[in-house]
């Protein structure tokens, strides 16, 4: 009965995920006011060119606009389903060589000066420049140049049509106000004091940074889109996770983005708290070096796809899935989390089956006899080893949970739990032998080739196929939608034949929330998206939503 | 001399800090998030940091900019350095200099009555106590603290400088501060206290003993008026004592910030280390043995005040 009873809870707690995961109402004019506070680790600047990590890029998505912003199924082909944001309409070009975006001419930054289209030049500018850094940069190659027709229009050049035109000209880059930022020289700016204290156009404004504590933004009430409902947001920095979750248990914090599975019973025990089931682009791999290490030759076990497809045969990784997420994740497909893949149905994996895993090394002179229990070739053992990183419990669970599955194959893994540094030293310099490693990635999937593709810059790997090059370019630039889901279905399916990586997991990501805060609905890619409709129950109100705007200092 | 001398230790320290943060696996570039960033973002991000040069190049480089008073640029926080420090030092001489004085005002008196009252029962009861709070590091003290007054009986917030919805009139914010401020000073104060008052004792059992104090008490003299002249002579090992205790409290200050999330130079130095942030952990040594210094030149300068027989010709 308990066993029943254990097992039926995380079902159940499921079930509370579901539905209150889909408590997301737009809220009516009362709910204006009250504060959130939401617990993180900090960002070391809010610039918004020179950040990329989640924590910053919720503060920065608040204080700036975008052109226009992504639909909700993060389709990343033509302009469907964006909506404007800074730009008020936009056209295409006869050739579709150029896009000209239209500004409302009723935006204004912060500061009161009114956005004008020398600012898009100037942000097109600031991501590109060698000296500004911006890891943004490489995907914006597509772009030629940005012009400006007249003050309120600004236009993007490309060099070549591809889909995700639109996508690129709107989803990387937050508009900057070239007015504060163009006399200080882009070899200063990344560096200026503006990172610190930004100006945007955003729903909120930026209030205060106090370094090490908190950041606070406030409603923009001039705003032309309207204020944001919440009249201040307050992130505050915690050392680690230990501490985030004392204040969110505490009531100090109303918003908790990383949660982890263990605290879920509390949370949902909690009368203060709620669940809040969200879509996510992250999953995990274990992560491959096929040449040996520090050398261009190939890995004398992980070189051989043989090998690889033996290790995927001999992994349960539904059960290793269930033993770490438990129904909080899915097993991992492909290369992408499930809703990046067009047709998951189509897809073939590699079955589990450690008779015909043990029969592939047999065939590939791994071979394992009498008393022995590791399996060796020419004199050299089967075995390698797996970097798991120290900050995730998650991920060392995986590891070991490998290393006893592929024991009982014949294969010696040795698990080495290591710091971020060592982990990013050792990855950098290819010395290593494989790593579980965990990916966020961008709609669309244009990342795919930067992780897979022959000289791609998240590559680690080493991996190269020419084959999977081409199709990768075929699957990128085709504008059919049938061709496009056919030719991703072949990349996706190419990648699971290869195992350039063994696929494993998608974590389900669940938030945590106080239940007085009415979240707007929550986007794959970035549930800070619609920051500004959140609001808070006027029913449900405590002290700190009474604060009010006018009383802040 | 003596100055030389000084800046000769926070030279070998500041050097010593180069050595052994270059040693440490990995740099500032290295950590597995930035395994995102494309090549060419890292490699331009190396050389803004100097990072591409040679190491006895970025050494001397370093040293060079140190003669000038530029600190470097921190790469976890993205400012100069000198920015943080200017933010960060106050706040850890306001605990310390707060805790140091307690620990002295309580460490002394304690001290001394029960030095004047040695064998007693209190004295015994005292004894324990201070024994045992020396003998526990002051991360484990904040630890205890913390679980105590913070989260069961909730008197204290149990991290950070100030409320995040802070109250909105001075004196209102005063009370904020000061509230945040209780449990790590009280952690710092609670260990200094007990290394004061086992030195005042022993010290003030010593006085008793010697012949002013006889002939004193010979004289008739009133046996407060005896305790008044035997502390000012027993003071003279505590105050020498005060100079070392602030290199103690320093590292004791290290782990009670990290613990209490309390601003200051310790916090900063143990994030920049994990982060190998090494201009920033560079300044850090540079200011933790410059104050460590200036504690042991400001014990001398007590002692002197104290006893006119050690002042120098």
């Amino acid at each position: 009965m308990i066993r029943v009873a254990l097992r039926c809870a995380p079902l159940a707690l499921i079930g509370i995920l579901a539905c209150k995961g889909a408590d997301s109402s737009v809220a009516p004019a009362s709910d204006i006011g009250g504060t959130m506070i939401v617990v993180q680790p900090e960002p070391t600047t809010l610039f918004p060119p020179r950040m990329n990590s989640t924590e910053g890029l919720a503060i920065i998505d608040a204080i700036f606009d975008h052109l226009a912003e992504i639909g909700p199924d993060l389709s990343v082909a033509g302009d469907k389903g964006y909506t404007p944001r800074l730009a008020k309409s936009w056209e295409w070009a006869k050739d579709s060589l150029s896009i000209a975006f239209a500004l409302d001419p009723k935006a204004h930054w912060h500061d009161g000066v009114p956005v004008r289209a020398k600012d898009v030049r100037y942000t097109f500018a600031a991501y590109s420049a060698d000296s500004v850094a911006s890891e943004t940069k490489s995907l914006l190659g597509n772009i030629d140049s940005v012009s400006v027709r007249d003050s309120l229009t600004a236009v993007f050049w490309f060099k070549r049509r591809l889909p995700h035109q639109f996508f690129d000209a709107t989803y990387h880059m937050y508009i900057l106000p070239s007015h504060l930022l163009d006399t200080i020289g882009m070899g200063r700016v990344k560096d200026a004091p503006f990172g610190r204290a930004p100006i945007g156009s955003g729903r909120f404004r930026f209030r205060r940074w106090e370094r090490g504590a908190r950041v606070e933004i406030i409603a923009d009430t001039a705003n032309s889109r309207g204020r944001a409902k919440l009249d201040r947001v307050i992130w505050t920095f915690t050392p680690d996770f230990g501490a985030a979750t004392v204040k969110l248990f505490s009531g100090e914090a109303d918003f908790y983005e990383a949660i982890r599975p263990e605290n879920l019973p509390e949370v949902a025990r909690s009368t203060t708290l709620r669940l809040v089931s969200a879509p996510a682009l992250q999953y995990g791999f274990l992560a491959y070096n096929l040449h040996a290490r520090k050398s261009d030759a190939p890995h004398p076990v992980l070189g051989d796809v043989r090998v690889r497809r033996a290790i995927a045969m001999a992994v349960d990784r539904v059960r290793m899935e269930r033993n770490v997420y438990d129904t909080l994740g899915y097993v991992a497909l492909a290369a992408a989390p499930r809703v990046l893949i067009p047709d998951t149905s189509a897809l073939r994996q590699i079955p589990y089956d450690t008779m015909a895993a043990r029969a592939l090394l047999d065939s590939a002179g791994w071979k394992m006899t009498g008393t022995e229990t590791v399996r060796t070739r020419n004199g050299e053992r089967l075995g390698f080893e797996i970097l798991a990183p120290q900050s995730s419990i998650s991920r060392q669970r995986y590891a070991v949970l490998l290393q006893e599955q592929l024991r009982s194959l014949g294969v010696a893994v040795r698990v080495r739990v290591v710091d971020g540094r060592t982990t990013g030293e050792a990855i950098m310099g290819h010395n290593y032998d494989a790593w579980i490693s965990a990916l966020t990635m961008t709609p669309g999937r244009l990342g795919l080739g930067q992780t897979w593709a022959s000289g791609g810059e998240m590559n680690y790997g080493g991996y190269s196929r020419p084959q999977l090059d081409a199709m990768l370019d075929s699957a990128i630039t085709a504008f059919d939608p049938v061709r496009s889901r056919t030719l991703w279905t072949r990349v996706f399916q190419f990648l699971i034949d290869e195992q350039p990586a063994l696929f494993l997991f998608e974590p389900r990501a669940p938030l945590a929330m106080h239940k007085r805060i009415r979240n707007a609905p929550l986007r794959a890619d970035a549930w800070y998206a619609n920051l500004a409709d959140w609001s808070i129950d006027p029913a449900q109100r405590i002290e700190r939503d009474r604060v009010g705007l006018g009383s802040a200092r | 001399m003596q100055f030389v001398q000084s800046v000769l230790v926070v030279f070998v320290a500041a050097t010593a800090a180069f050595v052994l943060i270059h040693s440490a696996p990995g740099d500032p570039l290295s950590d597995e998030a930035t395994l995102t960033q494309p090549a060419a973002v890292r490699a331009a991000r190396r050389v803004a940091l100097g990072l591409n040069l040679p190491l006895t190049q970025q050494y001397v480089r370093r040293m060079r900019a140190y003669s000038r008073g530029d600190f470097g640029w921190s790469s976890s926080q993205e400012r100069p350095v000198n920015a943080v420090l200017r933010e960060r030092i106050p706040r850890t001489l306001l605990l310390m200099s707060l805790a140091l004085a307690a620990s002295l005002v309580f460490g002394i008196a304690l001290g001394a009555w029960q030095g004047s009252h040695v064998g007693s029962r209190a004295d015994r009861v005292w004894s324990f106590l201070s024994l045992v709070l020396f003998s526990f590091p002051e991360f484990w003290i904040a630890i205890v603290l913390t679980g105590i007054f913070a989260f069961w009986l909730r008197w204290f917030p149990a991290m950070g400088m100030t409320s995040d919805m802070p109250p909105f009139t001075f004196g209102a914010r005063l009370l904020d501060r000061l509230h945040h401020l209780v449990l790590p000073w009280l952690s710092l104060t609670l260990v200094g206290t007990a290394v004061i008052a086992r030195f005042q004792r022993d010290a003030m059992r010593d006085v008793f003993d010697t012949p002013f104090v006889r002939t004193a008490r010979g004289k008739g003299l009133d046996e407060r008026a005896v305790r008044r002249h035997a502390l000012r002579a027993a003071l003279l090992p505590v105050i020498a004592l005060g100079g070392m205790l602030v290199p103690s409290l320093l590292a004791g200050a290290v782990f009670v910030e990290s613990i209490y999330s309390w601003q200051g130079v310790g916090l900063a130095l143990l994030n920049a280390t994990q982060g190998r942030d090494y201009d920033l952990v560079g300044a850090g040594i540079i200011v933790v043995s410059a104050m460590t210094v200036v504690g042991s030149f400001a014990a001398e300068l007590l002692r002197e005040i104290a006893d006119p027989r050690t002042r120098r010709a």
